[in-house]
């Protein structure tokens, strides 16, 4: 097999595993599913071109870092398409036959679902009516806001 | 030589970084999503476009396609790593949430939350106006939108996604 088609082999098992691995388990974290999918397929794609170039060569970089960049890309598309709030709009109007009322959002609705996605994640938990930090999400807050002061978010515009 | 070019490749994206911590994230035009993104974008093109231009000083056709290939993931994850950091701290509301229970000491009950469904509501309305000015929809009545036939169709690539990953939208 020739370079692209290695490359192209190794990106379609890597969405049909993530895909297959989704459907079986429904429950488990898609980034960590595509994690567990993409992890042993490129290490195959590493050994088949180090294999066939040669393990310092010019394809086998290549292939590598086009595959890690396709992974984070896709994880960035699903993640843009399940979190985002464009993406819900757009998918939620359907042209013509329904149409959607701007002046009406789901916001309730979606106030509880990122409470149950975060305390799914583990960076909050419940107690009865209130919320409250774990460990973990006091490091992500810590983390957050060192970010926000790199990015310079914290100044007005 | 193809390993000098690629050290260069490095280099140029270390370049990006460093004249962003030290120069652009000061000057208000990089400050606003628009701004990082043509940033990112620029500097992506600039990069894959000189690899694509090598065989004009006399690089072989393969070599220029595999380091072209190299560019694109090196500064592709490079660049979606920090768009996504970038967009994450500066807007999400799974972060607004988060900071909101940091203030309140950690905890809070959920009727003090749902004053973050403002939040939600702005956001919504935000994102609508977006949409209609990238031309995903259009406004059919005041207050009323619907799809464009582009917008039908990025939500179709959407849905393809949707069925891939076997996922739920969070905000539906």
């Amino acid at each position: 097999m020739n370079f692209p088609a290695i490359l192209s082999l190794a990106i379609t098992s890597t969405i049909a595993g993530h895909s297959l691995v989704r459907r079986i388990r429904p429950g488990f974290n898609s980034v960590l599913a595509l994690i567990d999918v993409g992890f042993p397929v490129g290490a195959l794609l590493v050994s088949q071109l180090g294999r066939s170039y040669g393990w310092l060569s010019l394809h086998c970089f290549a292939g590598t870092v086009a595959f890690a960049f396709f992974c984070e890309l896709y994880i960035f598309i699903f993640t843009l398409v399940i979190g985002s709030v464009s993406a819900a709009i757009l998918l939620d109007t359907t042209s013509p036959e329904k149409i959607a009322n701007s002046s009406q959002p789901p916001t309730d609705t979606m106030l509880r679902k990122r409470l149950n996605a975060l305390r799914h994640i583990g960076v909050i938990a419940s107690l009865g009516s209130s919320y409250y930090l774990t460990q973990r999400g006091r490091l992500l807050v810590s983390s957050a806001r060192l970010l926000r002061r790199f990015f310079s978010h914290d100044r007005p515009v | 030589m193809s390993s000098a070019i690629l050290a260069s490749e490095f280099i140029f994206v270390l370049a990006n970084a460093l004249s962003y911590s030290f120069f652009f994230k000061h000057r208000q035009p990089f400050r606003t999503e628009r701004g990082i993104f043509i940033f990112q974008a620029a500097s992506f093109l600039l990069l894959v476009g000189c690899t694509v231009a090598l065989p004009i000083f006399g690089r072989p056709l393969h070599e220029a396609y595999l380091l072209a290939l190299a560019a694109v993931g090196i500064h592709g994850i490079y660049s979606l790593s920090f768009l996504e950091l970038w967009s994450l701290t500066e807007g999400s509301y799974s972060l607004s949430v988060l900071l909101f229970l940091d203030r309140n000491r950690g905890e809070a009950e959920i009727t003090e939350l749902e004053s973050l469904t403002s939040i939600a509501a702005h956001k919504t309305e935000s994102r609508i106006d977006g949409l209609v000015r990238i031309g995903l929809l259009r406004v059919v009545a005041p207050g009323r939108v619907s799809r464009t036939a582009f917008g039908t169709a990025v939500a179709c690539v959407f849905g393809l996604v949707v069925f891939l990953t076997n996922g739920r939208p969070l905000n539906r």
